[in-house]
């Protein structure tokens, strides 16, 4: 077991190894015309022939959701629906998004360092909400993201809850990367860090 | 013997100098030479900072003795002192007056003329994207179409500083009249602007040999895009070759910065290189790439006194009060203007004035605008209004008289008819737009071309059926289309789109046989007070259900109406292209099937037949296959051009010969949209043949008592221009025809 899941062991940060999947409802198109309508708003906020950039990411989503515990297990129709929502429905939105767009994308997990000042109302936050997810503990959180194939080989970090593409070289302090996780059997360069395999990589 | 650095640029308010950066970097290598600050005005705060052993403030550069302040810095350069200015004005000037100076570490005249704006020459050596520019001493139709073609999303540059943001004709015309009046100049440029995070390149170099080089991303900005927190990072080997070669074949001396935007693509803009160190350049000694300490090692061949080491590669800043020195007390605060709000914390060393001293050789130029070059279109509307103008009894008709201009009307309309012929077989329908010019002539001219009618009224309808076009030929659109309510509506049209989920389902409800009904979408992201909200999945399916209750035997349409000519070409395609997407899923969400998509109006006349239509027809119905008709509603398109306002001057004002202002017989209640678009102008002397003005310095006021009044703010006039001439104004039809309005006439 390398540190990073040791991490997680030892913090009891979330009880599955891979990022949730958003479920479908069978046998109905509510689910269906849920993603499209996502789509077709991501096309519509994309400006993708005046701005001339192909992997311009959904920045619009944290402007339109609000960050915050969102329930688990949860389908499409009622999750487009929602105003709050968390890092991994905001992965799952992104990602969704930027498959639209014909870029190849993985879930991706990170490891954070925290300070308790933070953690602290994480955990409160999070204390009365029903369903959610552990992600928050002392001095780490897990935190939800996209690993957006960028060339051969070569991969971007994105969080959609922030809008911002991470920086390989903030592993220390407040907001730190301790560890990344690339849902990929593909092995990936992001920066000068070498990720993929679906193996929790310490930073 | 000690050795003297001066440094000037001390100011260290929201926009800061470099000044105290430098010599807090120099300082850090060498504690003990003797470092002197300079300022050009007593209320830089940097004038207090402990780093400096010494400093002095001169006057301001528009008080200053230019002679005299030639004669220090020759003198303090001679005697060995060392200078490392950090204001790009006067390094420009220092280039010009002092020229090389072994001891002087900043650019010589040639290097700083491939750094300048807008056309930075150095960019042919940098392996960077340059965005779109424009000087805009052309004509106005040209900056217009430069302002379309960048989806009005655009930069007006100051010649040295400054940049606003233009979002449209009316920003742009004050913006210009703002930067022109405080530089002095109307050596502005227009860039496109680009969508990116910002970072830069700081280097410093000695006489085209490049010493070292930082690559620096902005993490925290002021309000106003300056650097407050950065990252810093060795240059990559491909950008540091690329930057060798630039620096080596512009000769460059001294630091400097070139500032970049970053797309999300990875691509990387040129914005400007700045012809000295950044404000935030003590950020490179932090990162242990001490660029001034490297630069001053160079030109002195003194080994640093000091080795520091790395602390680290982000740097960031705090506001921090220090104590006034006693020689040097701070600038007393002046009585406020009247509708001065509050005191400015601006820099005031007066460098703008020093623009008018460093350019004066090339003002004569520059207060020459493009000679107006007549087009085809110009040559068509000086032929139409020619037999008017020639005609003995004009001369006794009253102006001002607006002109239908039959030549560009019946190329307008051929053209159209052309275009319609050519696509009539995969759909593409045109419809005329009746608000944008009801007059008889235009109507019936439209339907001949084979367009539809396009209305918002009852009444319109009425008017579009009296002209000839059949109900089955008429689309209806708009937020209040049944008005007025007591007239009977007209049934069977060809085609009425819903502005609201409510209108759609009066429109079930009714007994209406018309062929399409369809609805108006706000497409998100765009900013439209009309159609129906689809920006939740609630509305969206809302609205789905409900346009699932269009009976089967009335087809379904699709209405986008965002005019390009206002949002530019490349925002109006996002539009469209995102409107086909959104129509994929109503047809996703519903049982209807898209019969008809609707592009609405709002062409430029100089874009309707450069958008390859054909083309995006052949994708909408390859992506929506049962799409039978593609429709686009011009009227400004066609009209605009196809009027023109003829007015005489009735009074000429002069300072000296020169004429400043006249006043004509027209207004903005004949030309209501006089300030919205740029239009053409035309001077005819009585029986001579109209040629047309370029932009100049004789501003046009109208003839009523109302401040904005203002028919243009500045034509080229000749010098003899006298009342009873006549200025034709060019593109006053369109909504200068159908929104004028009576004022000033002595009733309504």
């Amino acid at each position: 077991m390398n540190l990073a899941a040791a991490v997680i062991e030892q913090n009891n940060l979330i009880v599955r190894n891979n990022c949730p999947e958003v479920h479908s409802h069978a046998g109905k198109d509510c689910c269906k015309n849920a993603r499209n309508w996502l789509v077709a708003m991501a096309r519509s906020f994309d400006f993708s022939v005046t701005d001339g950039a192909k992997l311009a990411g959904p920045g619009w989503l944290k402007t339109y959701y609000e960050w915050g515990p969102s329930p688990w297990p949860v389908h499409w129709c009622e999750a487009v629906s929602l105003q709050v929502i968390d890092c991994g429905l905001f992965r799952a939105f992104a990602n969704l998004i930027f498959a639209a767009k014909g870029i190849e994308c993985f879930d991706a997990q990170v490891l954070r360092l925290q300070q308790t000042s933070a953690t602290s109302h994480w955990q409160k936050r999070w204390d009365g909400a029903a369903n959610s997810l552990p992600w928050v503990s002392k001095n780490f959180v897990y935190h939800e993201i996209c690993a957006v194939k960028t060339a051969d080989g070569r991969c971007e970090l994105y969080d959609p809850t922030d809008g911002v593409w991470l920086d390989a070289d903030i592993t220390k302090g407040h907001n730190g990367h301790f560890a990344v996780r690339v849902e990929s059997s593909e092995i990936l360069q992001w920066q000068h860090q070498t990720l993929g395999g679906f193996q929790w990589v310490s930073l | 013997m000690t050795i003297k650095l001066f440094i000037s640029g001390l100011y260290s308010g929201p926009s800061p100098s470099a000044g105290i950066g430098v010599a807090r970097a120099i300082r850090e290598s060498y504690p003990n030479i003797k470092i002197i600050g300079m300022d050009y005005w007593a209320g830089s705060s940097g004038l207090h900072h402990d780093v400096f052993d010494e400093t002095i403030v001169h006057p301001s550069w528009d008080l200053m003795d230019l002679d005299t302040h030639k004669r220090f810095v020759q003198t303090f350069l001679d005697e060995g002192g060392y200078y490392i200015p950090t204001l790009d004005l006067e390094t420009v000037w220092l280039a010009k007056n002092t020229g090389y100076h072994p001891r002087l570490l900043s650019p010589v005249t040639s290097a700083l003329r491939a750094a300048s704006k807008p056309y930075a020459s150095v960019t042919e050596f940098l392996p960077f994207g340059v965005p779109e520019t424009l000087t805009i001493n052309c004509h106005e139709t040209e900056i217009h179409d430069f302002c379309r073609r960048s989806a009005w999303r655009l930069w007006l540059k100051g010649p040295y500083h400054d940049a606003s943001f233009i979002g449209n004709w009316q920003t742009f015309s004050a913006q210009r009249s703002h930067l022109s009046m405080k530089w002095s100049s109307d050596k502005l440029f227009l860039q496109a602007h680009k969508k990116g995070v910002e970072e830069s390149i700081c280097f410093s170099a000695k006489e085209g040999q490049l010493l070292d080089a930082v690559y620096m991303r902005k993490r925290v900005t002021t309000p106003d895009g300056k650097t407050w927190s950065g990252k810093i990072e060795p240059l990559e080997t491909y950008l540091r070759e690329h930057l060798a070669v630039a620096v080596k074949n512009i000769n460059w001396s001294g630091g400097a910065e070139i500032e970049l935007l970053k797309d999300s693509d990875g691509k990387l803009w040129f914005m400007e290189m700045n012809p000295r160190f950044p404000a935030w350049i003590f950020g490179t000694a932090i990162a242990g790439i001490n660029l001034p300490a490297i630069l001053f090692e160079a030109f002195t061949g003194l080994k640093p006194e000091v080795t520091s080491s790395p602390r680290s590669n982000q740097f960031t800043r705090v506001v921090t009060e220090i104590p006034v020195l006693e020689h040097t007390p701070l600038p007393l605060v002046s009585e406020p203007l009247h509708g001065q709000i509050s005191m400015s914390g601006k820099y005031g060393a007066g460098m703008a004035s020093l623009v008018d001293i460093i350019d004066k050789d090339s003002r004569e130029v520059e207060h020459k605008f493009a000679a107006a070059v007549s087009e085809a279109d110009d040559l068509i509307l000086i032929s139409d209004v020619e037999p008017y103008l020639r005609d003995e009894i004009s001369e006794a008709r009253p102006t001002p008289e607006r002109l239908v201009l039959p030549g560009m009307l019946q190329k307008n309309f051929s053209a159209i008819k052309e275009l319609l012929i050519e696509n009539k077989s995969i759909g593409f329908v045109a419809g005329y737009s009746i608000k944008t010019n009801p007059d008889e002539v235009f109507c019936k001219s439209a339907r001949n071309a084979g367009m539809l009618g396009e209305c918002i009224s009852m009444l319109e309808v009425k008017r579009a059926v009296e002209t000839g076009w059949n109900k089955s030929e008429i689309i209806l659109n708009g937020p209040a289309k049944w008005w007025p309510m007591s007239m009977e509506s007209f049934d069977g049209l060809y085609a009425v789109f819903a502005d609201s989920v409510e209108e759609l389902k009066r429109l079930i409800q009714s007994n209406r046989s018309d062929q399409v009904w369809g609805v108006r979408l706000k497409i998100p992201g765009f900013k439209s007070r009309f159609g129906i909200e689809i920006d939740t999945p609630a509305k969206f399916n809302e609205l789905c259900q409900v346009i699932s209750e269009i009976p089967s035997h009335i087809k379904f349409g699709v209405h986008l109406h965002l005019a390009s000519n206002l949002i530019g070409n490349s925002h109006w395609q996002d539009a469209v292209e995102s409107m086909l997407v959104w129509a994929l899923n109503i047809e996703a969400a519903t049982s209807k099937k898209v019969s008809v998509i609707d592009m609405g109006g709002g062409y430029h006349p100089r874009d309707l037949f450069t958008i390859p239509w054909t083309e995006i027809v052949a994708f909408m119905r390859q992506s929506l296959e049962h799409v039978e008709r593609v429709i686009i509603e011009p009227g400004r398109a066609m009209t605009q051009d196809a009027m023109a306002l003829v007015t005489t001057i009735v009074d000429v004002r002069r300072t000296g010969d020169l004429p400043v202002e006249i006043v004509v017989d027209t207004c903005i209640a004949e030309l209501p949209l006089i300030g919205v678009y740029p239009h053409r102008f035309f001077l005819q002397k009585p029986g001579q043949t109209p040629v047309k003005i370029s932009n100049g310095r004789t501003k046009v006021l109208g003839r009523i008592c109302m401040e904005d009044d203002i028919v243009s703010n500045g034509l080229d006039l000749p010098d003899d221009i006298a009342i009873g001439d006549r200025i034709i104004i060019g593109d006053a039809g369109a909504y200068e025809r159908s929104m004028s309005y009576e004022f000033g006439r002595g009733g309504y």
